[in-house]
């Protein structure tokens, strides 16, 4: 396996019935059908990254691209590559690795060209995938590096101009290996007690969307990846405010029942208003504070973590008001 | 608080008898709940409890007076209805789009450790194609070969198979809370798993039919959906213990887990497990596709990426109890979890209820299969205090599952990707239970 590419091809002209193929060991089973390099063109579509081996004939400039990419990117990944939404991010951050919120994109992140031709190629624009030409591809492609300073505006952009552009975070990757070194102790292996360092109680980020809109523009942004990095941002900072600060001014149960009373007591009471009910489901009422505080754990489980309940939000109950419960609950519940 | 009133039989013993029961009934056959979704994100049922009328005498159930349903009236059986908020769901504030999203395996409601079909946890990056007839369905295997081949699918399943229980995991799996907690609930923190038992043809079988060139390195895998995903896999990984699958779990693949073939590398990144699979193409280099530069790479403090971080790290989870299973009484409750290991096979867990300052060795359930989840239990006796629940994996390789701090420590904060920490849950002494984190 360690042989050059040249010496194998030689070699495996002349000797290929002699086992040179590392997996022709086995047996053979004469399943399958033999396939011509015409034949699977079509699919054959993948460019190496590193080499741009695969790339096909064809090229495209700045200014044709600029044409795609308004008419076929922009709606998603904005005009100048700043992401619409939460669409994917495409251009800017450089500089901003080694930030505490980096933004990683083709110009920051990427470390090879050709890989931008692949992917635009096999999975762009989104609702649309292979239907580009490769003319197209090549301009888009071109449009989108210059939109990251990576060529200039007038480039114009084929096989081996991208083979040769050597984007900024060509270097920025190593191999990963297992990197940290736990043992296993059984007994005072930490301080006691132990501090909580993060506490999510007071930040309901799951999964109440608008609450997190609040924590931050942040989440505003591309695919989960992106948005596990950004959340994660806005975790930190909601814990600068401390969740024993906001405990201690946390709701009151004036500010609880009355949300009780319009989101679950149309169906959990010893007379229910919601149509279809003539009796509190499974017998379990809020009718009074005490009913109310003895079942807390059930409420924040059902209501606040997985939102099973009010059934079907048939009392459209808002995210917010989820929150509030959580944070009164987490606080203790009390009924002062 | 008192006791009783975490015990939640006491909240049905004034219960008029299976009235609100009934009126659910009669309230969903109304028909108010509009389709399927909503039922899906409905109630969890508590049929033993609603049966309970404290000192009565029990009553002859209505079931033991009247015929139940017929043998086929459900010719693809489907869960009790009373079952129906165990389901996958999604966290819609992560993603632009439902096509390139995640939805997460319900880890509170599973036992043992084969996760059914149909809950298994779905990452897309393009849809899940729901119409991949099979016999059209292609393989082409080519590149650094002698003899290119295509397969079609009743050519492969006449090749020897075999089949393996294997954990899937997303990289992405509590990438949420590399920073602090963030995410409350087991299915979110850790549900981009599953297990399933996978069944297929060895990798190297096909390489041996295709003749594997002894100059090709590594092999790209390409699947047939909307982001004709792409990934690059090392040659000796092919050769050793990938499979391309087309069941899982005694039945043919589900479509959203890549009906009606898909790769399996043993206990690596799911990403890499190509479903949909449509080509392999050998060659000398890896391809360096978006998958595995753009997406996939851990962002470390200095500015570098980790690369190919193929391998799931060892790793655990305490599923019962969890912010979505509180504690319902003092007293006894049984703690149990699950452990897994891309490396090879989990050799212990021990659990903490103080956060890490002391430990306890938990008991393995058998069958404990290499790069598979497996189960594990330890006894408890709560006292109704705060405590801090934690579970350390170990492997057959030696490794340690790293804390929050010693991972923190290694790869900061913006890494996203494999993040293995140990997870702690703080049971409050109303029972309920919170996602933290510990220094
Ligand atoms: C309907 C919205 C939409 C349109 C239109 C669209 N995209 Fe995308 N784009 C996306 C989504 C969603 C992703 C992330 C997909 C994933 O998660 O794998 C993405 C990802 C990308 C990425 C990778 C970003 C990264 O950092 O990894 C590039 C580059 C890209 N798109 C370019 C284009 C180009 C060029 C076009 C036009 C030809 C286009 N897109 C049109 C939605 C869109
Ligand atoms: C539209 C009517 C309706 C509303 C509104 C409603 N529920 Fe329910 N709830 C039900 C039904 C029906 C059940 C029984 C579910 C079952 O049998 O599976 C139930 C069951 C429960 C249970 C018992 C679950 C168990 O397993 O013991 C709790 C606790 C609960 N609901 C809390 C709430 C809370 C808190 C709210 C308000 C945030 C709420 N419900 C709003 C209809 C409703």
């Amino acid at each position: 396996m360690s042989k050059s590419v040249k010496y194998a091809a030689a070699l495996a002209g002349i000797v290929a019935l002699a086992g040179f193929a590392i997996a022709d060991a086995g047996q053979q089973y004469n399943i399958g059908k033999p396939v011509t390099e015409a034949h699977i063109a079509s699919w054959d579509i993948d460019v190496n990254g590193l080499t741009g081996a695969g790339l096909p004939p064809g090229q495209g400039s700045v200014a044709q691209g600029t044409k795609v990419w308004e008419a076929k990117c922009s709606s998603c990944h904005g005009e100048f590559g700043e992401g619409a939404g939460k669409f994917p991010v495409i251009a800017g951050g450089t500089g901003t690795l080694t930030a505490e919120r980096p933004d990683k994109t083709v110009g920051s992140y990427w470390p090879y060209a050709p890989t931008l031709f692949d992917y635009i190629k096999r999975a762009m624009p989104f609702p649309a995938p292979q239907s580009l030409s490769n003319d197209e591809v090549y301009a888009v492609t071109a449009y989108v590096l210059n939109l990251n300073d990576v060529v200039p505006k007038d480039a114009m952009v084929d096989a081996k101009a991208l083979a040769a552009i050597k984007m900024p975070n060509r270097d920025g990757f190593i191999k990963a290996e297992w990197d940290t070194k736990n043992v296993v102790c059984m007994s005072k292996c930490a301080p006691a007690p132990v501090k909580i360092t993060s506490d999510l109680v007071n930040l309901h980020v799951t999964p109440e969307e608008k609450e997190v809109g609040n924590v931050g523009s942040t989440v505003d942004r591309g695919n989960i990846e992106e948005s596990a990095d950004t959340t994660a941002a806005a975790a930190t900072t909601a814990h600068g405010t401390g969740p024993g600060a906001k405990a201690a001014s946390g709701p009151t149960f004036e500010q609880v029942q009355p949300i009780m009373a319009q989101r679950c007591t149309v169906c959990h009471s010893g007379k229910p208003t919601q149509a279809g009910f003539s009796s509190a489901p499974m017998g379990v009422k809020f009718d009074t504070p005490a009913e109310i505080k003895a079942q807390v754990a059930q409420i924040k489980a059902l209501t606040v973590t997985s939102r099973q309940m009010p059934l079907g939000n048939m009392t459209h109950m808002t995210d917010k008001e989820r929150g509030l419960l959580g944070t009164w609950i987490a606080a203790g519940a009390p009924i002062k | 608080m008192g006791d009783h009133e975490l015990n939640r039989k006491n909240q049905y013993d004034e219960a008029p008898q299976g009235e609100g029961r009934l009126d659910r009934a009669k309230f969903l056959r109304s028909g108010a709940l509009a389709g399927g979704a909503m039922l899906a994100g409905a109630m969890a049922p508590a049929g033993a409890i609603a049966a309970d009328a404290g000192d009565a005498p029990l009553a002859i159930p209505e079931t033991n007076k009247t015929l139940g349903a017929g043998v086929n009236d459900t010719p693809y059986g489907m869960p009790s209805k009373y079952e129906r908020d165990v389901v996958r769901r999604t966290v819609p504030f992560l993603t632009a789009d439902d096509k390139s999203s995640v939805s997460f395996t319900p880890l509170q409601d599973l036992d043992g450790i084969i996760t059914p079909s149909g809950l298994c946890f779905v990452r897309d990056h393009g849809g899940s194609p729901m119409l991949i007839d099979p016999l059209q369905h292609r393989l082409v295997i080519h590149g650094m070969v002698d003899r290119p081949l295509e397969f079609t699918m009743n050519d492969l399943i006449r090749l020897p198979s075999e089949s393996h229980v294997y954990f899937m995991e997303c990289g992405a799996n509590g990438g949420m809370d590399y920073k602090g907690a963030q995410m409350q609930g087991v299915q979110f923190t850790h549900g981009m798993i599953h297990c399933c038992e996978w069944t297929g043809v060895k990798l190297s079988v096909l390489m041996d039919q295709v003749g594997v060139k002894s100059t090709a390195k590594w092999m790209l895998a390409e699947g047939a959906d909307a982001a004709a995903m792409t990934r690059s896999v090392p040659i000796e990984k092919a050769l050793d213990d990938a499979l391309i699958a087309w069941s899982q779990n005694g039945e043919r693949l589900r479509p959203e887990n890549g009906y009606p073939l898909r790769l399996v590398l043993p206990g690596w990144q799911a990403n890499l497990n190509v479903k949909w699979l449509r080509r392999l193409k050998f060659g000398p280099d890896p391809w360096q596709t978006r998958e595995e530069t753009s997406k996939y790479t851990e962002l470390m403090p200095d500015g570098k990426s980790r690369q190919f971080d193929w391998v799931m790290g060892t790793k655990s989870v305490i599923t019962g109890p969890c912010p979505e299973k509180p504690m319902m009484a003092k007293g006894f409750r049984e703690v149990t979890g699950f452990a897994w290991s891309g490396y090879g096979t989990v050799t212990r867990v021990d659990v903490s209820f103080d956060g890490g300052v002391n430990w306890k060795q938990a008991t393995l359930q058998e069958p404990i299969y290499t790069k598979a989840l497996t189960r594990f239990r330890i006894p408890w006796e709560w006292d109704g205090e705060t405590a801090l629940l934690q579970s350390r994996a170990v492997d057959d390789k030696g490794h340690v599952q790293p804390t929050q701090a010693q991972l923190l420590a290694a790869r900061g904060g913006n890494a996203i990707y494999n993040r293995n920490a140990i997870q702690t849950w703080r049971v409050n002494p109303n029972g309920t239970v919170d996602s933290v984190q510990v220094g």
